[in-house]
């Protein structure tokens, strides 16, 4: 080897790790263990991983089975004080709204579990055009995903009317601290997202993924809850002329698994928030709803939802002559006893006979039933585990009273109004007589006996809170109440606008608050 | 230390002649051609092998042989001999008429002559601008402490070391320099092996040619990035040229454990103290010793079935460490080796504990030609760790939970366990009954492997490379099985026979885990020196590097086994398996560490400037650009600059005219801005947790993936500044040497979680937020000196460091107290104030107690600070001495002919830790109280300083264990090591061959002055509610031997 040859090999081997070093992609590393904006979003399956994820954030709070909580800060039931996941619940009907409440508390998370489903809502929405995937199946899964982010603002713009409204993922901190819109600025987005998905949903039967009918649905109830009855109306005969869906012909086991396994039930069923056990149940540790509500006796409905109850002959109590003092609730709308447990009653798995009597004391005398699943007593720490009844956001029947309201609203009582309610009453297994159409000849009669049709119908599914405050009737109705220990309801005017907490305003600087708080 | 002295002396080969000292050379004149001879031996008086020997201003030359022998014939005109050896001073000799002298090098050490490594080269230490420090690898193990990482302790003002424990393979210390530098990432320094990642403390300490650390920002931030809590470069050793050298090194030590608390042996005793305690607990009678049970240990003749056991000295037992070090070094012409084994077997206190440490170095070089040299250095570590199934603090605590009423068997000679003695009592596991509850182990092996190219392309300019990897491959096992333990005192009603009891296993089966690291690193540099004319010196580096990490891990368990003495997972069932379990159960104590899965990279180009003129004036520029794959792209390079200045005053005319007795003095100043990548490896990135899935239909449940946090795109790594000011003196020839630095260090741009409006919909994230600084000074003092036949010399140093927050998102307030303007988790704590008495009870000037609203007479009494008439949150104030005010350390050594003697003392000053539970808390899990209790508070003994005793926990005292009462002075002296060495004659020696044969016994932490009563006060952590697993007191005794 010459020397000069020498010198080429030697700087050659000098050479060699600065050649090595310089990979252009040497600094691009992404996480090895979870998929990261980097490797994200190259195929229809991640598409439907990340959809999936959106969904999942319906489990939580009161999108999933703990909406059922709203009911105890209503006229229905008491919030026993002994929840630890929405301690503070009580305070609420008591003159306890106030923006002093942490994060956690249950005004915290009626504005946080929002916002995170918009957020990864909002992810979905800015990433989903980066996957290989047709236009039509994008705009598919857009409807979706804009359905569930108009759900979630449904219910920030009930509980806090104006809210701020973010179209896209946030890239910076301070693009998130920006001042709220008006409540009508709100509903129009709300409704521009439910448009975009009733356009390109499928008219399918619904299938646990949010469907055409879903999507009228819930804009028909966003409508109404604006007093924009006679838009309503279209999309409620739209879908109540959907054979599709129907009614179900057990009102009992529409809130059960086995029952909304099955498929004559399971058709009134618009959408729901979806478990699935042994590994996606509603929540692990001890609780669910099986345990919450018919161990430890959480929601304690009141005597006055119980009362509401007509007895079979379609008479309230106080006229009829069915009504014995002695038994009150016996001869009542068959609809209470599959709601409540009311005062004497002996539950009974119904597979095995047993008795379960661990229920918790109640301080009002009744239980919850409805969502309870007896078929799983005796409760005990495993129960959880087996805890999958889905909670249902949005049925048929509602579809139903929300027809004859709107329609009544508008032009008054029909027969197309009468029908509607009665169909509701006269399910199978229900068959209370049809609506006294002479006693209830008048829109402001009519009116009275739909918002009471629609009490007991939908008695302890969340729905009774937003539709006392949506008829106005909150601070009439609810101040008339005591809870169990005797302390007054407190409902104001104020009150229909919930506080955003102290936390919130501390941490956005342009949020301002509420009025009057 | 400067030039002490030449001996002449009448040589005769084969003959050892008396050595004549003398202060100055003696000078004669004599013929021309003259033939010297002569030995060049060290400063120990040890013979030099390789020395070059030149006549000055001629190109005549020889090397020394192995006896350090020479001979060379001086040319016309040549009358001084130049003697230079690597890593000792040059000295010059004037021959006479002598035909043969005996110079004794001096080592560079101390001196600014020195040439001391730093980033990517060498800098003479006299053109050193910035705060660095040195230690040699000689004076390191002068300590033959088995961990390399702890022999750095008290070395380097402004470095703490703080080792946690003795226990074999966990003492691992905690390096912190100039203060903790920040709370959102690491604060530990960068540590570099030959200039690359790897292990200090799997290193062998005989290894270590020298250590050298950067402080100051001028130093470190050739560093970049990786340099704000400063860089650690340990250079191994290499071979040199000339004979071969064999030497080997035996060291024998046996721990033993200090700082371990006195606890009450006796039984009765312990059993009536319990009850009281009980009593004042308020626990039920039913949880008491009864009066016969008393009576029984009391007046028992068997005391093996009624023990007063001492579990701490039964189970404290003295351990025996070696280790043994051989190595082969040398070189030739062109190649220099160095090859060197060693072997550690570490024992402690405990039977089923053993660590061994196999290390084997070889650093090859060959100069291929006049222009190339290439290289490589094989490092090679493995350990092999046996454990009990519980290690550390556990081990410890378990221990004092023993208490006296029963020991490691039963009384029946069985040789069954026992696990206590009766059922009621709680306590922890008896230590007898951990080798039947299984064992661990842990097998990894650590390579640093490298290889260089040096190319001198011209005159003063020189490229060299570098491709180094660095391997950590680790394997655990745990196996646990069910076992049999029983009550000493309690007899099955059913079989007569002992009642069984035992916790049993905690972690059932067997565990595996395996973790990987490989870091590969890659740098070439450009160096180019030049000089214009004698004034002006010139030198200029420039370099590109790029490392990349990966770590990966695997951890599995399994449960069912037909045969549960098997300890392979293949020998059990699948059945409750677990794979890559973070956290079973939560955050478990006894499992090691694990994380996901991770990789980053960095990329970096670098250069520095050096300026000297006529060696008076000093400038030096530093830059580094740095790339990381921890940041995004758009924020991922950052430039960290620093500059610096030094003037040498003493070789400026006046100055060296009016003060001649001053040898050095030089100020320095430098400042920069370093950088900390060490941020969470994907800080930036929006992952998605894949822990979620949605059950579409009721049918399967379809996998999901959220975003739960959000991530600041454009977070970067933490930045600090360090200003440094400081000097370096010299005066008599060594007699006086002082070193000193100030230093203000400051972190900004912390990466600290900042709470976020909830709309955000999202985690809160981790932003650049806090701001924390550090400031003190460091000063070192050394004295050298020879009187007659006794050389002698001190060393001091003392640092301070002040922490500060000067800016946090998220303060808060527990125990400690993090908050703008006070140090970073200082003690918050109440103050306590003696003890309730019967007649305070009723005061109503005695302020109400939150934690303890209906206090008993001989409950701790708290201070209301706020004087609100109530003591809460509210009267917590900081307390001082979560830092030290200063760390210390000084050094004896003192030669007289073939003996030599080197103290070493450290401690701290200022600090207060507090430590609650085991013994400190009486009786928790059944720890028997210290023997102070026996003066604790009862009606007729009003003590004011302690409580009525308790049981464990008790709302009248441990309701507030964040108070004063807890807290102790934690300020220490220890006689960190002592050591008395003796040189054998060498005509001893010479005997087997040897050139060198030096024996020695020592002694580490021989004493320790101090007050604080919880333990070992020289610890990890300012608040422990575990004891530690204690510190050894260690009697060594050693043979180095050289061929």
């Amino acid at each position: 080897m010459s020397t000069s040859n020498k010198y080429i090999l030697y700087i050659a081997m000098a050479l060699m790790p600065v050649a090595i070093g310089c990979n252009k992609d040497f600094l691009d590393r992404d996480p090895l263990t979870s998929p990261s904006s980097g490797t994200f979003w190259t195929s229809e399956a991640d598409v439907q991983t990340a959809l999936a994820g959106v969904y999942s954030r319906l489990q939580a709070d009161f999108f999933g089975y703990q909406r059922v909580y709203l009911d105890a800060i209503s006229d229905n039931a008491y919030a026993d004080p002994g929840n630890a996941f929405l301690s503070n619940l009580p305070a609420l009907t008591t003159g306890g709204i106030n923006p002093g409440y942490s994060s956690g508390s249950p005004l915290g998370i009626m504005y946080s579990t929002p916002y995170k489903v918009v957020t990864s809502c909002n992810y979905f929405l800015d990433n989903i055009d980066k996957a290989p995937i047709t236009d039509a199946k994008k705009n598919a899964y857009k409807a979706e995903v804009q359905f569930i982010r108009a759900l979630a603002y449904f219910d920030l713009v009930q509980s806090f009317g104006g809210v701020i409204i973010y179209r896209n993922f946030p890239v910076t901190l301070e693009s998130v601290k920006i001042a709220k819109s008006s409540k009508e600025e709100v509903y129009a987005f709300i409704e521009q997202d439910l448009d975009f998905a009733i356009a390109n949903l499928p008219d399918d039967a619904y299938n646990g993924h949010a469907v055409k009918a879903s999507a009228q649905g819930l804009k028909a109830r966003v409508l109404i809850t604006q007093e924009k009855f006679a838009e309503a109306i279209p999309l409620l005969q739209e879908v109540m002329g959907n054979t599709k869906f129907g009614l179900s012909n057990d009102y009992a086991a529409l809130f059960k698994t086995s029952g909304q396994a099955n498929a004559a039930v399971k058709k009134e069923i618009l959408f729901a928030t979806q478990y699935l056990a042994p590994n996606n149940i509603q929540r692990s540790g001890q609780a669910g709803m099986d345990i919450e509500l018919g161990w430890f006796s959480l929601i304690q409905p009141y005597k006055d939802l119980a009362d509401d109850y007509e007895m079979t002959d379609g008479l309230p109590a106080n006229e009829s002559s069915l009504f014995n003092a002695a038994t009150p609730y016996a001869n009542r709308d068959p609809r209470l006893d599959l709601t409540l447990r009311v005062p004497g009653e002996v539950w009974k798995n119904p597979s095995t006979g047993e008795e379960w009597t661990g229920s918790y004391a109640t301080s009002t005398g009744f239980l919850m039933e409805k969502y309870v699943d007896l078929s799983r007593a005796p409760f005990n720490a495993n129960t959880s585990t087996a805890t999958d009844q889905d909670y249902i956001h949005l049925r048929f029947a509602d579809i139903l009273l929300m027809f004859a309201e709107a329609k009544n609203e508008v032009s008054g009582p029909d027969a197309t109004v009468y029908n509607a309610i009665n169909q509701v009453r006269q399910r199978p297994g229900i068959a209370m007589p049809a609506v006294d159409e002479a006693r209830y000849n008048t829109k402001e009669k009519l009116r009275e006996y739909i918002r009471h049709e629609r009490r007991i119908e939908l008695a302890l599914e969340g729905q009774r809170y937003n539709d006392l405050k949506r008829w106005k009737i909150a601070h009439i109705k609810l101040p008339t109440m005591k809870t169990p220990a005797g302390t007054p309801f407190v409902f104001e005017q104020k009150h229909y606008v919930l506080p955003f907490i102290q936390y919130e305003l501390d941490n956005n600087p342009q949020l301002v608050q509420n009025d009057d708080y | 230390m400067l030039i002490l002295g030449v001996s002449l002396i009448a040589y005769s080969p084969g003959l050892s002649a008396p050595r004549n000292y003398t202060t100055n050379y003696h000078v004669h004149h004599f013929y021309q051609n003259l033939t010297v001879s002569g030995k060049v031996t060290d400063n120990q008086g040890q013979a030099l092998a390789g020395v070059t020997v030149t006549a000055k201003g001629t190109e005549r030359r020889t090397l020394t042989n192995d006896e350090g022998m020479f001979s060379l014939e001086l040319p016309a005109g040549a009358s001084v001999l130049v003697f230079t050896y690597t890593g000792m001073q040059t000295q010059e000799a004037t021959v006479s008429g002598a035909s043969s002298i005996v110079i004794e090098m001096q080592p560079l050490d101390n001196t600014l002559d020195d040439v001391v490594v730093i980033g990517y080269g060498t800098q003479k230490k006299a053109n050193l601008t910035g705060a660095v420090a040195s230690v040699s690898g000689k004076t390191l193990t002068q300590r033959p402490a088995p961990n390399a990482a702890n022999l750095l302790q008290g070395r380097v003002p402004g470095l703490v070391v703080t080792q946690p424990s003795s226990e074999p393979g966990r003492d691992n210390p905690n390096l912190l320099i100039r203060g903790r530098g920040s709370f959102g990432t690491g604060t530990e320094p960068l540590v570099l092996i030959d200039g690359v990642t790897g292990s200090l403390s799997s290193l062998s300490p005989d290894d270590i040619e020298n250590v050298t650390v950067l402080k100051d920002a001028t130093s470190a931030s050739i560093y970049g990035a990786r340099a704000a809590n400063g860089v650690i470069l340990v250079t191994t050793k290499k071979g040199r040229k000339g004979a071969t050298t064999t030497s080997y090194r035996f060291n024998i030590g046996r721990h033993t454990a200090i700082g371990l608390p006195d606890l009450i042996t006796n039984s009765a005793e312990y059993m009536e103290l319990y009850n009281a305690a009980a009593v004042r607990s308020g626990l039920s009678p039913a949880n008491m010793y009864t009066d016969d049970q008393i009576k029984a240990y009391r007046e028992a003749a068997d005391r093996n079935k009624y023990p007063n056991f001492d579990a701490i000295d039964y189970y404290f037992q003295p351990a025996t460490v070696m280790n043994h070090n051989v190595s082969v070094s040398g070189g030739g012409e062109r190649n220099t080796f160095n090859l060197s084994l060693s072997y550690l077997d570490q024992n402690t206190y405990f039977s089923q504990y053993n660590f061994k440490r196999y290390n084997a170095l070889l650093n090859y070089s060959n100069q291929l030609s006049k222009h190339v040299t290439v290289g490589t250095s094989m490092n090679l570590a493995y350990i092999d760790r046996q454990e009990p199934p519980v290690t550390s603090q556990f081990m410890a605590l378990s221990v004092y939970a023993t208490g006296p009423l029963y020991g490691p068997y039963l009384p029946d000679g069985s040789g069954r366990v026992a696990s206590k003695a009766y059922m009621f009592e709680g306590r922890n596991r008896n230590v007898s009954e951990y080798p039947l509850m299984g064992n661990q182990y842990t097998k990894g092996y650590n390579l640093n492997a490298q290889a260089f190219v040096d190319v001198k392309l011209m005159k003063g300019l020189t490229w060299s490379s570098k491709v180094a990897v660095f391997y950590t491959d680790e394997f655990f096992k745990m196996h646990q099985k069910p076992y049999e333990a029983y009550l000493t005192q309690e007899m099955d009603p059913v079989t007569g026979d002992y009642q069984m009891f035992t916790f049993g296993p905690d972690i059932l089966g067997v565990t595996d885990q395996y973790t990987k690291i490989i870091t590969p690193t890659i740098y070439s540099t450009l160096n180019y020196t030049t000089a214009i004319g004698d004034v002006h010196t010139i030198s200029a580096l420039a370099g590109y590097e790029q490392l990349y990490n990966r770590y990966q891990s695997l951890r599995a368990r399994r449960i069912n086994s037909v045969s549960p003495s098997l300890d392979e997972l293949a020998a059990y069932s699948t059945t409750g398996e677990a794979i890559y379990f973070f956290s079973f159960p939560s955050n478990h104590p006894r499992l090691p560490s694990i994380s996901q899965p991770y990789e980053w990279a960095l990329q970096s180009v670098f250069g520095r400037v050096n300026y000297s003129y006529k060696g008076k004036y000093l400038l030096e520029g530093n830059l580094r650009y740095d790339g990381t794959s921890r940041v995004s792209p758009d924020y991922r390079w950052g430039v960290f600059p620093s500059v610096s200045a030094g003037w040498v005053m003493s070789k400026e005319n006046y100055f060296s005219n009016s003060l001649p007795f001053v040898n050095t003095f030089k100020i320095r100043a430098s400042y920069g801005v370093l950088g900390n990548q060490d941020i969470n490896t994907y800080a930036y990135q929006n992952t998605l947790d894949i822990n979620v899935g949605y059950p579409f239909d009721n049918n399967t449940v379809q996998q999901g993936a959220v975003v739960n946090s959000f991530k600041d795109q454009s977070i970067q790594w933490e930045s600090t500044r360090i200003v440094d000011l400081g000097f370096d003196f010299n005066a008599w020839n060594g007699l006086l040497g002082i070193t000193f630095d100030w230093f203000k260090k400051t972190t900004f741009d912390i990466l600290a979680s900042q709470p976020v409006p909830m709309s955000l919909g999202l985690n809160a994230p981790t932003f650049n937020t806090g701001k924390m600084r550090n400031q003190g000074i460091e000063l070192e003092l050394s004295h050298q000196n020879r009187i007659g036949d006794i050389t002698y010399g001190v060393n001091a140093q003392l640092a301070t460091v002040r922490n500060k927050v000067l800016e946090i998102k998220v303060p808060s307030k527990g125990s400690t107290i993090r908050e703008v303007g006070l140090p970073y988790d200082a003690h918050y704590l109440y103050v306590w104030d003696g003890i309730f008495q019967e007649e305070d009870l009723t005061d109503p000037k005695v302020p109400k107690h939150a934690a303890n609203p209906n206090p008993q007479a001989g409950d701790l009494k708290m201070k209301d600070i706020d004087g609100d008439g109530d003591v809460d949150g509210d009267d917590r104030v900081v307390v001082k001495g979560v830092y030290p005010d200063y760390t210390y350390s000084f050094g004896l050594n003192v030669g007289y002919k073939a003996f030599s003697l080197n103290a070493f003392f450290q401690g701290l000053q200022g600090a207060a830790y507090r430590q609650t539970g085991w013994g400190v808390d009486p009786f928790t899990q059944g720890t028997a109280p210290t023997t102070k209790w026996r003066n604790a508070w009862t009606p007729e003994n009003r003590s004011n300083t302690l409580p009525g005793i308790y049981a464990g926990t008790y709302v009248g005292v441990t309701s507030y264990q964040a108070s004063t009462f807890y807290l102790q002075n934690a300020s220490y002296l220890r006689l960190k090591n002592i050591v008395l060495s003796y040189t054998l004659p060498r005509n001893v020696i010479s005997k087997i061959k040897s050139k060198e044969l030096t024996v020695y016994v020592s002694a580490e932490n021989l004493f320790t002055i101090t007050d604080f009563e919880f333990g070992d006060p020289e610890r990890t952590s300012s608040s422990l509610s575990n004891p530690v697993y204690p510190q050894a007191r260690i009697l060594n005794a050693g043979v180095n031997v050289k061929f």
